[in-house]
């Protein structure tokens, strides 16, 4: 059966563990990008922004290339159009909040929160799809099993982490249809459906940051119930594995 | 077997979570009452308090499948059970649903409601050795006729191994006797509406998912079984056909969520082209985690205008509906309170009342009556066209029940597969 041996085809666990790790490094502890930054500045060629910028874009296409061969084209457009609108919105209504609040960026120079901000949105494009790619390549119904079969003082502590695995990867799910919603409600995804009132000028400055931030705010609301609406149900599951798997 | 019927979809949530002790936290009320009713679950939750050890089946079916994919939630159910599940064991589950074995892989978001029905029938089933009953809402509401046999499959194994079958149904829900029901007549006809379906051999192709496993790429192609490219409809419209043939993929397609990869759709209505709009199944889902006014309002926030429409539209809705059950004190209580909307029925007026204000060509229901009982989702279609009638807003109804909307549909289409990729629609 085509299914059947497709299954067998994947990675065990263990490896596609340790080489997710291993792409994450750079993230984790900042090697060997800061060693290779460092490199870069001693040849005199680049600046230290260049350096950067350049390592961590080099980096970026490293992620994005192992993203593209384990989910495909069309799973790695959606996870870097889901990046690119949030680090936009981060990078932007950072830059904002800093020329409104002056103190928030207190201390620092004005190309240092520049440079601090296009970190963030490096991060924010690096990591999600990362993130994404990270949680949905395990199974967490096998890892729900072998905790339920061990003995001990791990095993409830197993169970809370292993139920917490399972809900962040249901959030990809609970986006996915909640994409759907909001595509049938505003057709054009970031323009208002009904803006046609008489007088009423949607896209007026003012009006404008109401909308953006309103949909941040009905997102993460929407994104926050709809994954922890079956959190009971998924719970009462996890309950009857574990009384199915008594301790020795 | 035993068979509880509710006149609201509110007291059937009740009954169940007394039943097995599962919550299902209020959808309607907004962000507010949600995390008051989680945080209530959480602060009186006692994981050591003995239930009786039950499988059940929610009634947004999808709710009681905690793993992602077919394959991992039957292994998880034949686990309770047994130390080594074979995956032959896992298929031929699904087959004795009615399910195929290409199934196995695929997101369980992606399937049917029909196909998630039967999912839990098998779930049910690898989970017969190790529970003591099973406590099912509205078991065979999304499914086709031809598949009530699946749910009898099911209750016979539990009645074999002495096991207690309890149902939760909404008054007058399709059920295995459905066959026996009374033929449903309206007093005053629908007004109709005439408009046209083109189709130019759309084609929705379903990408290959190769994370954490495998499954394959899919597609579907719509052609109308004349060979012609349109098809002229009369409103209300019904549309038949078997579980997991495509039907919500279909209205997905014609209300713009689904791009076709190749071909085209197209909608000639009284009140212009464009796409349609579309209430899903599990219409909660829409209110986008807010209450049901606020979901109007947010949703209306630049548009004055549309708002009173709208709102002006859900009061000659609630109204037609109540002035209907007048008499009838049970069905009152069960579309809840005028003052603080909070029923799923008000849901649904409030997300209907919505997209007629923004005339839309078409408003396609799928599965209107899921959640309703028979009377309301009865009425409620009946106003709603009416309503609809007048603006010049065509109706379809996806429904697996023809019976519910006897005398008030004027065309009905049928889709059917043909080959492994094809789906033929065909005027009834």
């Amino acid at each position: 059966m085509e299914t059947h041996t497709e299954n067998k085809r994947t990675f065990p666990w263990w490896l596609k563990f340790v080489l997710l790790l291993v792409l994450g490094l750079p993230g984790f502890s900042g090697w060997p990008n800061g060693w290779l930054i460092q490199r870069l500045q001693e040849t005199g060629l680049f600046t230290v922004e260049i350096a950067h910028i350049g390592v961590w874009v080099f980096y970026a296409c490293c992620v994005w290339l192992v993203v593209l061969v384990s989910a495909g084209p069309h799973k790695l457009l959606a996870y870097l159009g889901a990046a690119f609108i949030l680090g936009l919105t981060v990078a932007i209504l950072g830059a904002v909040m800093r020329g409104l609040f002056p103190f928030l960026a207190a201390g620092m120079g004005r190309d240092a929160t520049s440079f601090k901000l296009i970190r963030i949105f490096f991060n924010i494009i690096i990591f999600l799809p990362y993130s994404i790619l990270f949680i949905n390549s395990f199974s967490a119904k096998k890892l729900i099993d072998r905790v339920a079969r061990l003995d001990g003082r791990y095993r409830t502590a197993g169970l809370h982490l292993a139920l917490a695995f399972r809900v962040f990867q249901h959030t990809g799910e609970v986006v996915f249809n909640l994409f759907q919603i909001w595509t049938e409600e505003y057709p054009e995804k970031i323009i208002p459906r009904n803006s046609g009132s008489p007088g009423v000028r949607w896209y007026a400055p003012g009006k404008i940051l109401v909308w953006i931030w309103a949909c941040i705010h009905a997102w993460i609301f929407a994104c926050i119930i709809h994954t922890f609406e079956p959190i009971p149900a998924m719970v009462a599951e996890v309950e009857r594995i574990n009384r199915a798997n008594p301790e020795a | 077997m035993k068979i509880h019927r509710f006149n609201a979809f509110e007291s059937q949530i009740s009954y169940f979570t007394s039943r097995t002790g599962v919550h299902l936290p209020r959808m309607t009320f907004g962000k507010g009452v949600f995390f008051k009713d989680l945080g209530r679950w959480s602060n009186t939750y006692d994981g050591q308090a003995r239930q009786t050890e039950s499988v059940h089946i929610l009634p947004d079916p999808v709710q009681g499948l905690s793993f992602p994919r077919p394959l991992d939630v039957l292994s998880s159910a034949l686990s309770l059970s047994s130390r080594m599940v074979d995956t032959e064991e896992i298929y031929g589950l699904l087959e004795y649903f009615g399910l195929p074995v290409e199934k196995a892989t695929q997101p369980v978001i992606s399937l049917s409601g029909g196909e998630i029905l039967l999912l839990n029938f098998a779930k049910a089933k690898a989970m017969l050795p190790f529970v003591e009953g099973l406590v099912a809402c509205s078991p065979i509401h999304w499914l086709n006729e031809n598949r009530y046999s699946q749910w009898e499959k099911l209750v016979e194994a539990f009645d074999k191994k002495k096991r207690f079958v309890d149902v939760a149904l909404l008054e007058g829900e399709p059920f295995i006797d459905e066959k026996s029901v009374r033929q449903e007549t309206v007093l005053q006809p629908v007004p109709a509406v005439t408009w046209q379906l083109g189709l130019d051999d759309p084609v929705v192709v379903f990408e290959e998912i190769r994370f954490p496993s495998y499954h394959p790429a899919s597609r579907i192609e719509y052609k109308l079984d004349d060979g012609s490219r349109s098809i002229n409809l009369e409103s209300p419209v019904l549309i038949t056909g078997d579980n997991g043939v495509g039907k919500s993929i279909f209205a997905k397609v014609l209300s713009g969520i689904i791009k076709p990869s190749g071909g085209s759709v197209a909608i000639n209505a009284p009140n212009g082209s464009g796409h349609a709009r579309l209430i899903f199944q599990d219409a909660i889902d829409q209110l986008f985690g807010k209450s049901i006014d606020g979901h109007m309002d947010w949703v209306f926030r630049f548009d004055e205008d549309k708002r009173r429409i709208a709102k002006d539209i859900y009061a000659e809705l609630d109204a037609g509906i109540r002035n209907d059950f007048q008499d009838r004190t049970e069905e009152l209580e069960a579309m809840g309170s005028q003052s603080r909307k909070c029923t799923l029925l008000q849901a649904k007026i409030s997300l209907i009342a919505e997209r007629l204000a923004t005339r839309t060509p078409v408003l396609v229901l799928d599965e209107p009556g899921w959640g309703l009982s028979r009377s309301i989702a009865r009425k409620l279609v009946e106003t709603v066209s009416r309503t609809a009638g007048k603006m010049h807003v065509a109706i379809v109804l996806i429904s697996h029940h023809a019976r519910w909307w006897q005398g008030m549909v004027h065309s009905r289409c049928h889709l059917s597969q043909e080959g492994k990729h094809t789906v033929v629609i065909g005027k009834v």
